[in-house]
C-alpha cells in the first residue's frame, strides 16, 4: 500500500491548533470527573480545571517558544544544538519511552471500556490487538495524512459531544452545584494535580511544528489547542455534577458514558445514544494513540537515522500491546495511569523549560 | 503465483480472522427484554427445604411478546394473546435471580429497556434497606439509571399482572404517570433509579411513589412512601392529601385542583402554576425555624357559589380561601412529618447543606439521628393565590 502524496505538505496555524487539542482530548474525558468529584467537594472541582488548564496553557506556551527558536528542525535537531548530542538522546529516549506507556494505557483504557460497554464476551486482548493493527497502520503513514485525520475527526467529535451536553440538560439540576467555594485549598490543588494528566498532550507542538508553514504561530496554535479541551472538559464535568450531583459522580466508574446513557430523545431510535457517543469516543482515543505513537517513531528514526519506517512500527506495536496487558485489575490500570501521569508532568513541565532556558542562556537560534 | 497475489491473499486471510470474530453477536430476535421488575417477599412453604429457607427475594420479570404487540396494534380490540408474559423466580440475591431467569427462558434476558422497578412495601421496609435489592440494577452494565421506582400497596406482583385495555405493557403503564402531573397534583413525582443511588449516597430522605392495584385493570399514584436515607428502609406512608400538601411544599407541583369551600359551598381551583421558596428565619440550631412560601397561580373551576366573579373583593375572598386551604393542609401535614414519622421528606436537609453550609454542619450529625434537631424545627407556611380567571362562564344561574 502506497501512502498518498499531498501536495502541499505543510499545515496552518489553525489546522495545528484542531491537531493539539485533539491530542489532549482522549480518555480523561471518561474518567476525569469521577476523580475530580472524589478529590473536591460540591461542585468545586472547577477551580482545579481552570488553574490546571493554567498550567497547561503556560507549558504549552514555554513550549512552543522553543519552537519558534528553532523553525524547521526536529525536536531532535535542536535538542542536540542546545544540549549536546548524548543528552538529547536520552531526553529523546524518554519521551519515546513516555510515548509507549501512554498508548499502552489509551489502549488498554479503550479495550477495558469498549468490553464493558459494547463488547461483553469478547477478550480484551483481541480488542487491544485489533485497536493496535489499525494504529500500526495510521502511524507508519506521513505525518502529515495524521494531522489531516484530526482535522476530519474533531468537528464531528465537537458536534456530538455538544449533544450530549444540550441533550443533559433536561436533567440537569443547578442546586446540584451548590453549596460553593466549599472545599479546602489543598483538596483544589489535589483535584488540579488529578486532572493535570488530562490535559498532557500540547507537549507534542514540539514535535509537529515543523510542519507548520508558519512556525512563529506556534504558541498562538497551542494556546487555542489547550483551551478548547480546558473549556470542553469544564462543561462536562458542571454537567455531570449538576446531573449526578457530587456524591454520584464520585461513585459512578464512568460519569460521562452514564451521562450520555441518560439521554432519551423521543422515537425509539435514540434510546441508546450512548453508541454513537462511544464512536465519537473511540475516534479521538484513536487520534491520539496513533499521535503519540508516530511521535515515537520518528524521534527513534531521527537518532537512528538508518532504521527503516515499518522495521521501527513492527518493533513498538508488540511493546505497546505486552505492556498494556500487564495490569490485572482495574487498580493496577490506575496505578499505571498513575505513574504515567507523574512521569508525564515531570517530562513535559521540566525538558521545555530548561532547554528554552539553556538555550536563551547560549542565545542559540536555529535560524542564524 | 507471484509475489502480489501471495500478500493479497495473506491479507485476506487475515483480515478475515478479525473480522469474523464477533464474540458478542444476539440476534434482536434472540432477545428477552424485560420491561418491569417487581419485587416481593418470598413464598415460605409448610417445610421449606435447605435452599429455599435462604431465599430473600420472589421477583417477577415482565418480558415482552413482540409478536402479539404487533397483531394488538393492527386488529382492533380483539387481542386475545397478552403483549406480555411474566415470570416469577425466588432467590438468595438479585443476580442469581437473574441467573435463574435464564433457566426459564429461551432466550437471553435483555434488561436495557427496563423501565419500572416495583418494590412491595412489606420488602421496602425490611432491615436490609432497598441498597441491597438494588445494587444489582445499578452496577450491571446493561442497566440504565433511568429505571422508574416505585413502591406498591400490598403484593408488588399484582400490579405487572394489570390488563390495562388501551396499553399492552403493564411496566409501560407504571412508567408514564408522571406525565400526568400536569393534570393532578397528588401524584409524586418519577424517581428514577439513578435518583435512588444518589439519594442514598447523601443520606437524604426521599419520597417514592406508593401506588395500589384498583381491580384488575386500573393502578392509583394515590400514595407515598417515606425512605429514611441512612437506613434506606420505607419508614411511613403519605395518603393523598398530604402528597399533595408534600408536592407543595418540595416544590413539585405542576398543576391540578385544589377544593375549597368558599362561602360554605364546595369549590375547586385549578392550578396553572406552582412555586415554593424557602427561607430560614432562625437560626439557632435548637430552634430553626424555616419559613415556606408558596404561591399559586390559578383559575376558578367549580363552584357552587353565585357571586360576581369579576368582583375584585369577590376574587380577593377566593383567593384567601383557596390559600387558607393549602396552608392548613401543609401544615398539617408538616406537623406529622417533623413530628411524628421525624424524617426529613420535605428537603429541608437538603436545603441547609446547599444554602447554609455553615449552619447544615453544625446541625448534620444530629439532624435525623442522634438529638432529632429535625423533630423539633418550626416551619412556618405562607401561602400567596393568585385567581387570574373564572373560567368561561360568571354564574351558573341567577339569583
Amino acid at each position: 500500500m502506497k501512502p498518498f502524496d499531498y501536495a502541499d505538505a505543510k499545515i496552518r496555524t489553525r489546522e495545528m491548533a484542531i491537531t493539539l487539542s485533539s491530542i489532549v482530548f482522549g480518555v480523561g474525558v471518561l474518567t476525569m470527573p469521577r476523580m475530580l468529584a472524589e478529590a473536591t467537594k460540591s461542585s468545586d472541582a472547577w477551580i482545579s480545571i481552570v488553574i490546571a488548564g493554567a498550567v497547561a496553557l503556560l507549558l504549552a506556551w514555554i513550549a512552543s517558544r522553543l519552537t519558534v527558536r528553532f523553525p524547521g528542525k526536529t525536536f531532535y535537531e535542536y535538542t542536540s544544538a542546545v544540549i549536546s548530542k548524548p543528552i538529547a538522546s536520552a531526553v529523546t529516549a524518554a519521551f519515546v519511552a513516555y510515548y509507549i506507556g501512554f498508548t499502552s494505557y489509551e489502549t488498554r483504557m479503550i479495550a477495558n471500556i469498549s468490553k464493558q460497554y459494547l463488547f461483553e464476551r469478547t477478550p480484551v486482548e483481541v480488542i487491544a490487538i485489533a485497536f493496535l493493527v489499525v494504529i500500526a497502520y495510521s502511524a507508519s503513514g506521513t505525518q502529515i495524512s495524521l494531522l489531516r485525520l484530526n482535522v476530519l475527526f474533531l468537528p464531528i467529535v465537537l458536534a456530538i459531544l455538544l449533544f450530549v451536553l444540550v441533550a443533559s440538560t433536561d436533567l440537569f439540576d443547578a442546586e446540584n452545584l451548590k453549596p460553593l467555594f466549599i472545599t479546602k485549598p489543598l483538596d483544589i490543588a489535589n483535584g488540579s494535580k488529578e486532572s493535570v494528566f488530562s490535559f498532557l498532550g500540547f507537549e507534542m507542538v514540539l514535535f509537529y511544528a515543523v510542519h507548520m508553514r508558519q512556525p512563529a504561530k506556534a504558541p498562538v496554535a497551542s494556546a487555542i489547542g489547550v483551551l478548547i479541551p480546558v473549556a470542553l472538559y469544564l462543561l462536562v464535568y458542571l454537567m455531570v455534577i449538576g446531573v449526578f450531583n457530587n456524591e454520584g459522580a464520585a461513585n459512578i466508574q464512568y460519569p460521562t458514558v452514564e451521562l450520555a446513557k441518560e439521554i432519551e430523545l423521543p422515537g425509539e431510535f435514540f434510546e441508546r445514544f450512548e453508541s454513537l457517543f462511544f464512536t465519537i469516543w473511540i475516534m479521538t482515543v484513536f487520534n491520539t494513540a496513533s499521535m503519540s505513537v508516530n511521535v515515537s517513531l520518528h524521534c527513534l528514526r531521527s537518532m537512528f537515522p538508518s532504521l527503516k519506517k515499518h522495521a521501527a512500527v513492527i518493533g513498538i506495536i508488540p511493546l505497546v500491546y505486552i505492556v498494556s496487558l500487564t495490569p490485572q485489575t482495574v487498580g493496577e490500570i490506575q496505578a499505571l495511569g498513575q505513574s504515567l501521569s507523574y512521569s508525564g508532568t515531570a517530562l513535559v513541565g521540566l525538558v521545555p523549560v530548561s532547554l528554552l532556558v539553556i538555550a536563551k542562556a547560549r542565545g542559540l537560534k536555529g535560524n542564524e | 503465483m507471484n509475489s502480489r497475489a501471495l500478500k493479497l491473499a495473506g491479507a485476506l486471510l487475515g483480515s478475515s480472522l478479525l473480522l469474523g470474530g464477533c464474540w458478542d453477536r444476539v440476534e434482536i430476535d434472540q432477545r428477552n427484554f424485560v420491561i418491569g421488575v417487581a419485587i416481593d417477599e418470598p413464598l415460605r412453604p409448610e417445610q421449606p427445604s435447605d435452599s429455599q429457607a435462604k431465599d430473600k427475594y420472589r421477583v417477577t420479570f415482565q418480558i415482552v411478546v413482540p409478536s402479539s404487540l404487533k397483531a394488538g396494534q393492527t386488529q382492533s380490540g380483539g387481542g386475545s394473546k397478552k403483549a406480555y408474559y411474566n415470570v416469577t423466580v425466588q432467590e438468595k440475591s438479585m443476580s442469581s435471580l437473574y441467573a435463574k431467569l435464564a433457566l426459564r427462558t429461551s432466550r437471553v434476558p435483555f434488561m436495557e429497556h427496563l423501565k419500572t422497578i416495583i418494590v412491595s412495601s412489606k420488602m421496602a421496609q425490611s432491615p436490609e434497606g432497598l441498597n441491597a435489592m438494588f445494587d444489582f440494577f445499578l452496577r450491571e452494565y446493561d442497566m440504565r439509571r433511568s429505571a422508574h421506582v416505585i413502591v406498591s400497596k400490598g403484593e408488588a406482583r399484582k400490579l405487572l399482572e394489570l390488563n390495562i385495555p388501551n396499553e399492552p405493557m403493564s411496566a409501560i403503564y407504571l412508567n408514564v404517570f408522571d406525565r400526568n402531573r400536569r393534570s393532578s397534583s397528588f401524584i409524586v413525582p418519577q424517581v428514577r433509579i439513578g435518583d435512588v443511588h444518589e439519594n442514598l449516597l447523601r443520606f437524604e430522605t426521599f419520597v417514592l411513589p406508593e401506588v395500589s392495584v384498583i381491580g384488575k385493570e386500573e393502578a392509583a399514584f394515590n400514595n407515598a412512601a417515606i425512605i429514611d436515607g441512612r437506613t434506606n428502609r420505607m419508614v411511613g406512608s403519605l395518603s393523598n392529601l398530604e402528597v399533595q400538601s408534600l408536592n407543595f411544599m418540595r416544590d413539585a407541583v405542576k398543576g391540578g385542583i385544589v377544593g375549597f369551600k368558599f362561602e360554605g359551598k364546595s369549590s375547586a381551583f385549578q392550578i396553572d402554576k406552582a412555586s415554593r421558596t424557602i427561607e430560614v428565619t432562625n437560626r439557632d440550631p435548637d430552634r430553626l425555624t424555616f419559613k415556606i412560601k408558596v404561591s399559586v397561580d390559578g383559575t376558578l373551576n367549580e363552584t357552587g357559589a353565585l357571586d360576581d366573579f369579576t368582583d375584585p373583593a369577590v376574587i380577593e375572598r377566593i383567593e384567601q380561601s383557596v390559600s387558607r386551604t393549602i396552608k392548613s393542609r401543609c401544615e398539617n401535614t408538616a406537623e406529622l412529618i417533623l413530628r411524628k414519622i421525624k424524617k426529613d421528606a420535605i428537603g429541608l436537609g437538603a436545603y441547609l447543606n446547599r444554602n447554609h453550609y455553615r449552619l447544615w454542619q453544625k446541625v448534620e450529625n444530629n439532624w435525623e439521628t442522634g438529638e432529632n434537631l429535625l423533630s423539633r424545627v418550626s416551619l412556618q407556611v405562607e401561602v400567596k393565590t393568585r385567581m387570574r380567571r373564572s373560567g368561561n362562564i360568571g354564574k351558573i344561574r341567577r339569583e
